[in-house]
């Protein structure tokens, strides 16, 4: 792996922890992003668990993307990062061909961005930036020592939690006026 | 001491990916700040011709369209099932339907939350106004609804005669007149 190589790893880990906190800070709105994908008669019970599952993909987010970072040498890790920018793909391409317009919640609050081309080319660039990722590399070159392995992990806390802050901030003044009157 | 490249690649990721959250951060509040005043900016101008537009009906789902100035007067309430202040406003238009102040007028309930939050309302679940969930947000543009709950009165000539926030029941009769008013007099304003 390159020069390039790790600096698509690090890129692609710190996405996944910027999406994963900010879309923990808004799950109602990501939980409707999700339910834009299941069919109208869904089973109610399917639709009660929609915040269960947008938590459970966000933390898997977080969760996949500190491991990336703070462990490079962790082969397993690039293949559920490639997959994950797989999923991105998928789900860029059937929003933007069946519910363009409608907001993706790709970064929580973060960002307004809707499913269409600019969605999907964003998960195109992490999909390629995670295959770059995966590409074989020396474990030597991976190998870093436990003060790093902490420094990284501390970093990626602070990282996933200004996301998080940032995002709440944002989906507070975004819903004040809803509940208006 | 020999740095580790991965650490120093890794470091200047998160570095830059602070920074990167630092600018959106300071631009989406910069949007936020910027609007001078929500309520004043909801929904469409008064006076402005109401577009045309498709839903979904919920749960049925078969696709309706609505053509403002086919005659019918119409009005078009934002809501969602998971604001407090929406259940306010479909119960009130439910209660002026009920009691036959709204003669004539047809009320359209508009969500965005996905169908299956219906449950979570008693309000929703109750009411017998139709519900529906518009196909494309291109047609809805217009209508400016950024907020919920809004309510927007269209005269059976596809004209805006008023639109804002509304949920109390005051409020819903207040907007309503603008479509009612030559008819609603005074005896049923008390009764109401």
């Amino acid at each position: 792996m390159s020069v390039a190589g790790f600096g698509a790893k690090a890129a692609v880990a710190v996405v996944l922890l910027v999406a994963g906190g900010a879309k923990l800070a808004d799950l109602h709105g990501f939980a409707a992003a999700i339910g834009l994908f299941l069919p109208g008669r869904w089973p109610r019970l399917a639709r009660a668990g929609l915040p269960f599952a947008a938590a459970v993909i966000a933390a898997g987010e977080l969760l996949i993307g500190a491991v990336s970072l703070c462990w490079p040498a962790l082969g397993w890790v690039n293949v559920a990062v490639l997959a994950l920018a797989c999923g991105f793909i998928a789900v860029a391409a059937v929003g933007y061909a069946r519910r363009g317009g409608q907001a993706c919640s790709c970064f929580g609050a973060l960002t307004r961005r809707e499913f269409g081309p600019r969605a999907l080319v964003q998960a195109l660039l992490i999909g390629g930036a995670a295959w770059l990722a995966a590409r074989p590399a020396r474990p030597a070159q991976l190998q870093i020592g436990v003060s790093a392995h902490l420094l990284l992990l501390a970093g990626a806390a602070i990282m996933a939690l200004a996301a998080y802050t940032a995002a709440g901030a944002l989906a507070g003044g975004r819903t004040a006026p809803r509940m208006a009157g | 001491m020999r740095i580790p490249v991965y650490l120093v690649i890794a470091q200047w990721a998160l570095l830059l990916g602070l920074g990167c959250l630092v600018v959106v951060m300071y631009r989406q509040l910069g949007r936020l700040l910027s609007q001078p005043d929500d309520s004043a900016a909801l929904g469409p101008p008064v006076g402005s011709k109401a577009g045309q537009f498709r839903y979904e009906r919920v749960p049925a789902g078969a696709t309706g369209l609505v053509t403002p100035g086919d005659g019918q007067a119409m009005l078009i309430a934002f809501v969602d099932p998971t604001c407090p202040a929406c259940e306010q406003l479909v119960t009130s238009l439910g209660d002026l339907q009920a009691a036959g102040r709204l003669p004539e007028t047809r009320i359209l309930l508009l969500m965005s939350d996905p169908p299956g939050y219906l449950r979570v309302s008693a309000a929703f679940q109750a009411t017998s106004l139709e519900i529906g969930r518009p196909v494309n947000a291109q047609e809805m543009t217009q209508y400016r609804a950024e907020a919920t709950p809004l309510l927007v009165a269209v005269d059976g000539a596809g004209v805006v005669r008023s639109a804002g926030v509304a949920s109390s029941p005051g409020e819903v009769r207040a907007m309503a007149a603008a479509l009612t008013g030559l008819r609603m007099t005074s005896e049923s304003e008390v009764a109401l």
